[in-house]
């Protein structure tokens, strides 16, 4: 039985290598994972093409409960299957780029940047 | 054992499954035509989407090939060439379009290169993380009232390292040049008389001019400077922000919508509540009361809009 735990135990910590350097990668590129569940998309009038999504929950990493933006780029988002982009119920789930405005929505005689957490850089969702 | 067993089977299913995606987006394995679906649709609708073919509506998954891919589609080929250009994705578009994603892959990584334009264009309208690379978009001047022969910034999008030429009303432009991108600094000119002009910048890559859009800049000789909020509360649902340059009709645009009507204020304090926004009630059948949000402010005016918006913290 102790033989068992140890080689699980070996395994184990082999996968979780396999992981570790795709986390070196983001901590070198600036890139953070998301996830989150799609309650509100804002086509982004201004810079066409990109999306502005609202994600209730959406998860960081952090102990509190939070909900709020990150915008969805052609032009830079890696969009993996199942490419439900912005659909209302839909999971996401991926990396984001933290402080990047992308979303320029029209108002009277201007745009303006309508905020986000950040520029998704890559996504995959659910069916 | 049990558990062991889960483990190896889980990581073989997501190296897998990362690298079929990968070969997925990088070459066709069949026609494509109305009705299609799948994984090669949804490359061949991002490869149109990044050449400016193709604008997915709103909500609209990928991956399904309808009437909007097909002209998109169609209008491609007739720029390429390719006869009959009719949206029908057969053995000759497959192989153009797979030498073109040769030379830049689909979906592109930030800063990415478009086989359409020049190294030499590309180089001087420097390309923007998260926005379309062959076209120059203006979004704002600021401030938004200004006297002749004073500096205005505008913000937007593939200004010239080199030249842009910025028109007013259409009229003699002015000539400048951005170091980013994504910037530039004007002189109003000093013969323009004082009115409301509509900006519009060209360069290598064409015209900002968009019928639906807008950009004002007031030419005065007396300019009043936009709203500025110094700080903000919430005490219930009503915000209450401190500033000044606030009027009595302001407009709010925020992260959950806009104001349903005009906000009055005595110059230095307005109030809203955050139940009258025009986004608030949608999303908060999801949050229930249970989350913490930010709420990104703006308040605008016949004076301008604050550049910066203001973020207050909320649980909605």
């Amino acid at each position: 039985m102790r033989k068992k735990q140890f080689i699980t135990l070996i395994v184990s910590l082999a996968l979780v290598g396999l992981f570790l350097p795709t986390s070196q990668t983001r901590a070198q590129t600036g890139l953070l994972p998301f996830g989150g569940l799609v309650s509100s998309p804002v086509t982004c009038t201004c810079s066409p093409g990109n999306i502005w999504i609202w994600f209730t929950p959406l998860y960081l990493g952090g102990p509190i409960n939070i909900a709020g933006p990150m915008i969805y780029s052609p032009f830079s988002t890696i969009l993996y299957g199942y490419y439900m982009i912005g659909v209302p119920g839909k999971w996401h789930l991926g990396d984001y780029i933290p402080g990047v405005q992308a979303c320029w929505i029209s108002a009277k005689f201007f745009c303006f940047p309508l905020p986000a957490i950040g520029l998704m850089s890559k996504v995959g969702t659910n069916y | 054992m049990r558990f062991l067993s889960l483990l190896v089977v889980l990581s073989t299913v997501f190296v897998s499954g990362v690298l079929a995606t990968s070969v997925s987006a990088e070459s066709f394995d069949t026609n494509l035509t109305v009705g299609s679906r799948g994984s090669d649709v949804t490359t061949l609708q991002q490869f149109l989407v990044l050449k400016g073919y193709l604008q997915m509506p709103l909500g609209v998954p990928f991956g399904y090939f309808g009437p909007l891919t097909k002209r998109a589609l169609a209008r491609w080929q007739a720029t390429n060439g390719i006869s009959p250009a009719v949206g029908y994705f057969g053995p000759i578009s497959r192989a153009a379009i797979a030498s073109q994603m040769a030379a830049s892959p689909v979906p592109p990584v930030p800063a990415p290169s478009n086989p359409n334009l020049s190294p030499s264009i590309e180089i001087d309208t420097p390309s923007v993380l998260g926005m379309r690379i062959n076209r120059v978009m203006l979004f704002r001047a600021f401030p938004f009232e200004a006297r002749p022969g004073d500096l205005v910034t505008l913000d937007g999008s593939g200004f010239s390292k080199t030249l842009n030429k910025v028109y007013f009303n259409g009229g003699t432009p002015v000539t400048a040049t951005s170091t980013n991108g994504i910037t530039l600094d004007i002189s109003v000119p000093t013969n323009l008389a004082e009115g409301e002009y509509s900006l519009s910048v060209s360069n290598v890559l064409g015209s900002s001019d968009n019928p639906d859009i807008r950009i004002l800049v007031k030419v005065t000789n007396n300019p009043q400077p936009g709203p500025a909020i110094e700080s903000a509360s919430i005490v219930g649902d009503t915000v209450t922000l401190i500033g000044k340059g606030f009027t009595s009709l302001n407009n709010l645009f925020t992260t959950l919508g806009d104001s349903s009507g005009p906000v009055s204020s005595n110059g230095t304090t307005l109030t809203f509540r955050v139940a009258d926004l025009s986004r608030y009630d949608q999303i908060k059948q999801f949050t229930m009361g249970k989350y913490q949000a930010s709420l990104w402010i703006y308040v605008q005016n016949e004076h301008g809009i604050n550049k910066d918006p203001y973020r207050l913290e909320i649980i909605i």
